[in-house]
């Protein structure tokens, strides 16, 4: 086995922290409070549970627009994000240990506003920060239209001219104790495996399965070493989401629990978002209208991608409530895996040992209920077995991942 | 009299300043070429959780787009349980037209959420109401923007807006004299510096606050040493300073109206 192709030796754990959790209509969980999804308390109590559970980091996403079906904001599902820099500011405040990272666009704030406040964070966090690059999505720009706003983006039209700036930036003021900030990309993203290559510590990722996490993997390594980075010093992260329960018996019912929650208005208002078509009032035991659909089917707004990949995914002649069955059987977007938590451990061990991953970036089906689950039940057989850490060895985002210290201009 | 502190994030222990008594906390941001590290938006956020009641307000470079300000305003004040307050900057390169379009349509952002906009209805599973959501399609002379903002409206409404300059309608305004001369601002404090003996200068100020009828007194450290003397100088006065013990909005505690919704019909 070449060294590329090598497993990694530990796990890591990154937890998405979506305001309720992963499952989308989880503010609907009996033991979600939906007011205290507003308040800072929420999200430090999940964060502590997570530093509890040992985690490598939290980490927000970022979004510059409402979500919207039929023209309107999607009011069957939760607001989709804070702004993420304002809560990592917070949790750096009021969590100790954990990393924290969030996603902030390149597209709408200038390199120095994203070194600025992501110095400021690492800084104040005793080295914890991380930053997820992200450029944004079309339908982020109606909110930042203006002659002069998109200079800086037009300006640094390249990534890796934007990046090598805020390095700059960095480099010109006393070094936090992690020295920078870590770097995390989505692998899958317009900038390519080569810009995660060189630059990019942590990468997020979408797999199909083992086979695919495990040649991603083994290439964004073998490019690492031959742009004179050893090849440890990238983790790869796919999304995943596990649901955890007792036994057999118990994870079924908990699977037809979380689908239950998914009421009929929200299926419509889904359908509504993936198709840019109304089905407020459309009979679910009819088939898709789907030359009236394709007539409307822009690319769909912030959520990313284009709409035809839902419309491959109709059966022909299939009816509108068949799809929707399919629909929200799958719980997640992610690798999803439900069952005891030996089940859960043997997953991510399998996917650790077989070389496709270094870890995960999970989302918990709601939380903090459900990631309090998986820290008490999941984390220990993990540890365990040796593959996860009892605590934390250092106090930085980048010593939690192993990586090391930042790479200069 | 309503009492604050401002300098730059370095200088000044939040914590302490709540226990102080302190109404709010004002960070400076810096010249807009001061080396990177300084937000003050970051550095007000991590007191967030620390504190319980003290305000927490910010200066912010209105080069920073107006959804995004509005966005991170919106986020602070909810999670903080309305305690933001702020006072926009313009940058040399903007013009006085473009700075008053920008704090306009952050104020129009807030609005694009009605209060009760947010239903929270598990049995009918309505998290919010999109009749109470709505764009603003702002088209002006500086700046194009869509909205609705993707945050619900304010706990206060709007944060409390600061300003030197009256071309603001702000809530409350700093002045060195003559609180009498600000005719649109809610309240006038005063603003001045910590000279030298830290508990003359505050038993002046008080002097003047008193005199010239300013409604409270901001006073201005240029680093941790004056901080700390202002801290022992207000707690060895007999200044009557505001107690509380329970998250209370900045507004409430300013005793400053809130803003109601320039869109909304229901509320």
């Amino acid at each position: 086995m070449n060294e590329a192709e090598r497993p990694g030796g530990a796990l890591h754990l990154g937890l998405w922290m979506l305001t309720s959790g992963g499952h989308i209509a989880s503010w609907r969980h009996p033991q979600t409070d939906p007011p205290r999804l507003l308040s800072i308390e929420h999200y430090a109590e999940t964060a502590r549970i997570a530093a509890r559970g040992k985690l490598d980091m939290v980490f927000f996403e970022d979004t510059l627009a409402p979500r919207e079906r039929n023209g309107h904001i999607f009011g069957e599902a939760s607001i989709n994000s804070l702004d993420p820099v304002v809560q990592i500011a917070a949790l750096a405040g009021a969590v100790s240990d954990i990393g924290l990272a969030a996603s902030y666009s390149t597209t709408y704030h200038s390199p120095r506003v994203l070194a600025d406040k992501f110095a400021t964070i690492d800084a104040l966090s005793g080295g914890r920060a991380g930053w997820n690059m992200v450029t944004s999505g079309s339908a982020a720009g109606r909110n930042f239209g203006s002659g002069k706003h998109p200079e800086h983006a037009i300006r640094y039209g390249k990534a890796h001219e934007m990046l090598f700036e805020i390095k700059r930036l960095w480099a010109a003021v006393e070094p936090s104790p992690q020295g920078e900030p870590v770097l995390i990309q989505a692998g899958m993203s317009q900038w390519g495996l080569d810009f995660a290559a060189t630059y990019g510590e942590v990468i997020f990722a979408g797999f199909k399965d083992l086979e695919m996490g495990r040649n991603f993997r083994s290439n964004l390594r073998a490019l690492a070493m031959e742009k004179g980075r050893s090849p440890d010093s990238i983790k790869v992260l796919p999304g995943m989401m596990p649901l955890v329960a007792g036994s057999e018996k118990e994870t079924k019912e908990k699977e037809d629990f979380y689908r239950d929650l998914i009421h009929p208005t929200l299926v419509r208002g889904m359908l509504g978002e993936r198709f840019n078509y109304d089905f407020s009032d459309y009979p679910f035991d009819r088939p898709f209208p789907i030359e009236e659909m394709m007539t409307n089917l822009e690319e769909r707004p912030n959520i990313g991608g284009d709409r035809m990949r839902f419309v491959k995914e109709i059966i022909d002649g299939e009816t509108v409530g068949s799809y929707a069955a399919r629909m929200t059987t799958k719980l997640s977007g992610h690798l999803t895996v439900c069952g005891t938590p030996e089940h859960v451990a043997d997953f991510m061990e399998t996917w650790l040992k077989g070389g496709g991953s270094d870890g995960f970036v999970m989302q918990t089906m709601q939380a903090p209920v459900e990631l309090e689950l998986f820290v008490d039940a999941v984390i220990p057989i993990l540890q365990k077995r040796g593959v996860f850490r009892s605590d934390y060895s250092g106090g930085t985002l980048r010593s939690h991942f192993g990586l090391p210290a930042p790479r200069r201009n | 009299m309503i009492l604050a502190v401002r300098g730059f994030g370095a200088s000044i222990d939040i914590s302490r300043a709540e226990a102080a008594g302190f109404d709010f906390v004002l960070i400076d941001s810096g010249a807009p070429e001061r080396p990177v590290g300084g937000d003050a938006l970051s550095q007000a956020a991590y007191a967030m959780a620390r504190t319980t009641h003290i305000g927490l307000a910010v200066q912010i470079s209105t080069d920073w787009a107006p959804y995004n300000v509005a966005r991170a305003l919106a986020s602070f004040d909810l999670l903080s349980g309305g305690r933001l307050g702020w006072e926009p900057v313009r940058p040399g390169d903007q013009s006085e037209a473009a700075f008053l379009e920008h704090i306009d349509i952050v104020h129009a952002l807030f609005d694009t959420w009605d209060d009760d906009a947010l239903v929270f209805n598990k049995e009918t599973s309505i998290f919010a109401d999109h009749a109470k959501v709505r764009r603003i399609q702002h088209n002006g002379a500086y700046y194009s923007v869509d909205g609705p903002l993707n945050a619900p409206r304010p706990i206060q409404g709007h944060p409390v807006l600061f300003a030197r300059s009256d071309a603001l309608c702000a809530d409350i305004a700093f002045a060195a004299n003559n609180a009498q001369e600000w005719s649109k601002a809610a309240k006038v404090m005063y603003e001045t510096a910590i000279h030298g003996n830290a508990e003359r200068s505050t038993r002046e100020a008080f002097e003047i606050v008193r005199a010239q009828k300013f409604d409270g007194v901001c006073f201005s450290v240029s680093g941790f040493g004056e901080f700390h003397a202002l801290i022992h100088a207000i707690e060895s006065s007999d200044i009557a300073k505001n107690v509380w013990r329970d998250t209370i909005s900045l507004r409430t505690r300013l005793g400053l109206a809130r803003p109601i919704n320039q869109f909304a019909v229901t509320s």
